[in-house]
């Protein structure tokens, strides 16, 4: 994307934690200097006359950078920031190494600040300045990333497989997994589960009694689709049920098909058992002909 | 519980929303549509010819927990038509309820419908298995729920009702210093709360029990700002209260419901009371129905269409009690005893009251802010947070959430009127808060610009 030419051009290797590491290194350059930076994700072509650096990721250091900032009262910004980070907005690396950059900067000065002014004590302290077009973008695309996550927290529909295992696939605009991680490894305490993105092949797996990982790599077998999974056969009657619930719990007299497609957009319906229940009760229909362990 | 399945989310999750767009976050069934009451409004009345079915209540635990284990549900809502007797059904609520608890360690959302007249320690036992409990009023006074649910006494609403306000450890101090106490149809609560117990506060410009009047229950205060205790908003008053969402018994409190458009009260007399159950029971939601008819029972009015709108600005109004600090009697008087269905119910506030207007954005008190039309709590608390950094422009106040189409008429910024032209009416450039009339043109909702506004209020009352 268009940047002014005298950018310096910082790489991170795409984690949270690197482009945290690397904002730390841009914080500790003068303002000047910071104010001519560009983060970049690495695997993000190189464009001509770039002149860039790449800054390894300490994961150690991430976190003590992490722990350092959120005591000081900017763990509401650096949520915001890793909302922002998650999501899908245009230029997404740059705004947020950038304002991770200030807020790191504004953490430190608060520690020295000229007149031993306490530390600002406002969680969006950094954040509340929408003129700035950084902190609008990032702010704005924080939103956008929550929101979406929200609403899959709530969208998501588990199946029973026949192993036991809880099976839930979602393909969402922003990477919402980490965020509605520890929401559903709270609830389903004692279930193992797994919630797949399917766009980025990546799941969150959870076992009972341990704690939650997002693994890359996830892909279903070839030629197979998520509606041929194997399910129990209480799985597909429990659908069925829901499909009747659901359907029944309309009232027909405040019909408003369009109210409810705002808040439910077309998107998810493909992972809704309600929003195409005529695959669920051809399907329903499977394993009677099958044997179910 | 430890080991359990479930967690309660404060605000609760939505996982879809039905075809009429209202969100489905709860498994909402009866446990049987069986019902010994004859409620005219209700399909399941005694008196109408459907059929009757019920379920086991091992059936609807193992429903319950299968769609929570898929993430269909928050929760469950377990309700019933009257099975005989209000005790013996409350009873199978409760077992239902008990055994999502302690067999299925099931930690998940409950909320449980209280039958009117169950006794007071079932009201009890059940507010401790269930998140939250809630008791309906039905109808907004004794007069109709005579004629229209003649099984349900007041009296078997209002008991279960402090019961459970009690329960959760509110207690109305200041029904018993109110004069009016005395004509309170529940007298055994006067004596314990005269006994100096310290409990929450809350204000009551009129007793609870307001139900028995049909018509305007509360005296038109003087106008003005008055600090004392007894004209508490609702706002106000539950500001000062304590709440433990760790609580073990009914964490998120009780609501109730009413049916809107089945009897003639005005919209007045239904405000009055919501805001009284807000104050003397800490009802944390009173919700409101439009009536849809179900069948044709001689003891209801005929209407065409449900009166949705009205059932919205009721809401509207409930929402000025809650988060703007408003009182009942500041949005209807016996003046205007009904909502304007074209215009919501704070732009007519404000038409009524130019006198506080315009407000100063740059100066303004947080409670003076939330008055003006088109600021709501966001934006007001934006606005003051925003003053800190440095003085308000009239272009900044978009970007804080202000919707200017109706806040510009009632604002100044740094001494100047944020909307003084309007030129096709004038060329003078005078500003519109002298002009009621044309402002409310100018408020109106777009759907409604071509209309003579005035013939839209009450139509389904009319017919």
């Amino acid at each position: 994307m268009g940047y002014a030419e005298q950018h310096t051009v910082i790489r991170y290797d795409g984690s949270f934690a690197g482009l945290l590491c690397a904002a730390g290194e841009a914080s500790t350059l003068s303002l000047k200097q910071q104010e001519g930076l560009y983060f970049k994700n690495q695997i993000e072509e190189e464009e001509l006359f770039e002149e860039s650096f790449f800054i390894r990721t300490d994961l150690g250091h991430a976190r003590k950078l992490w722990k350092k900032v959120a005591a000081k009262g900017y763990a509401t910004s650096l949520r915001t920031c890793f909302e922002a980070y998650c999501s899908d907005g245009p230029n997404k690396d740059n705004h947020t190494g950038r304002v991770l950059c200030a807020i790191l900067r504004e953490a430190d000065s608060s520690e020295r600040g000229p007149h031993g002014r306490a530390p600002a004590p406002g969680n969006l302290a950094t954040l509340d300045n929408l003129n700035d077009p950084d902190i609008l973008s990032v702010a704005t695309v924080a939103a956008r990333c929550r929101n979406q996550a929200q609403k899959i927290t709530g969208l998501i529909r588990f199946s029973e497989l026949t192993d036991g295992l809880w099976y839930a696939a979602i393909s969402p605009d922003c990477d919402v997994l980490p965020l509605i991680a520890p929401h559903f490894a709270l609830r389903f305490a004692p279930c193992s589960f797994m919630i797949h993105d399917l766009q980025r092949s990546i799941a969150i797996v959870h076992e009972p009694g341990m704690v939650w990982h997002i693994i890359g790599g996830v892909s279903l077998p070839n030629s197979m689709n998520v509606s041929d999974l194997p399910c129990t056969e209480r799985e597909f009657l429990t659908r069925e049920n829901w499909v009747r619930y659901f359907s029944s719990v309309a009232i027909e007299a405040r019909r408003n098909p369009r109210l409810q497609a705002s808040f439910m957009p077309k998107k998810y319906w493909a992972g809704l058992p309600e929003m195409c229940h005529d695959k669920v009760s051809d399907s329903s229909r499977l394993p009677s002909k099958k044997e179910v362990p | 519980m430890r080991g359990g399945v479930g967690t309660g989310a404060v605000g609760g999750i939505c996982h879809a929303w039905a075809a009429d767009g209202r969100c489905i976050s709860l498994l909402k069934v009866l446990l049987s549509n069986t019902c010994a009451y004859d409620c005219a409004y209700c399909v399941n009345r005694r008196s109408n010819d459907i059929r009757r079915t019920a379920f086991e209540p091992e059936e609807l635990v193992r429903l319950i927990m299968d769609f929570y284990r898929r993430n269909y549900i928050e929760g469950a809502f377990l309700s019933s038509g009257v099975i005989g007797c209000p005790d013996g059904t409350m009873e199978r609520l409760i077992h239902i309820a008990r055994t999502l608890r302690t067999r299925e360690h099931f930690n998940g959302y409950i909320h449980i419908k209280i039958i009117p007249g169950t006794s007071e320690r079932l009201v009890l036992e059940a507010a401790r298995w269930a998140d939250r409990a809630s008791v309906n009023i039905e109808l907004p006074s004794s007069a109709s729920l005579v004629q229209i649910a003649p099984d349900k006494k007041p009296e078997a609403i209002f008991g279960p009702m402090r019961a459970l306000a009690r329960a959760s450890g509110f207690e109305s101090r200041l029904l018993a210093e109110h004069p009016q106490a005395e004509n309170r149809k529940l007298p055994d609560m006067t004596p314990r709360l005269a006994s100096g117990q310290v409990g929450h506060i809350a204000g009551a410009p009129t007793p609870p029990t307001e139900i028995a009047r049909s018509n305007y229950p509360n005296p038109p205060s003087p106008p003005g700002r008055d600090r004392s205790p007894l004209s508490l908003s609702v706002m106000e008053a539950r500001k000062k209260r304590l709440r433990n969402p760790e609580a073990d018994i009914i964490p998120a409190g009780q609501t109730t419901q009413l049916v809107i458009g089945a009897s003639p009260e005005s919209d007045a007399t239904i405000l009055a009371l919501a805001e009284n159950l807000y104050l003397a029971f800490d009802v944390r939601r009173v919700y409101y129905s439009a009536f849809i008819p179900t069948g044709n029972d001689p003891r209801l009015p005929v209407v065409g269409k449900p009166p949705l709108a009205r059932e919205h600005r009721l809401y509207q109004a409930d929402w000025l009690f809650r988060f703007y600090g408003f009182k009942a009697n500041e949005i209807l008087d016996p003046a205007h005893p009904f909502l304007d269905m074209s215009l919501d119910p704070k732009s007519s506030w404000a038409l009524r009251n130019p006198g506080i207007f315009p407000v100063e954005i740059n100066t303004a008190d947080y409670n003076v802010l939330l008055r003006v039309p088109g600021i709501g709590p966001k934006s007001a608390s934006r606005i003051i947070a925003a003053r800190r950094c440095g003085t308000l422009r009239i272009a900044s106040l978009a970007a804080l959430g202000v919707v200017m189409r109706r806040a510009r008429w009632f604002i100044t910024v740094s001494g100047k009127l944020a909307a003084k032209e309007f030129d096709e009416i004038s060329m003078r450039g005078w500003h519109l808060l002298e002009h009621p009339e044309l402002l409310r043109r100018v408020l109106l909702d777009p759907a409604f610009r071509d209309e003579p506004s005035s013939q839209l209020e009450f139509q389904w009352e009319t017919d």
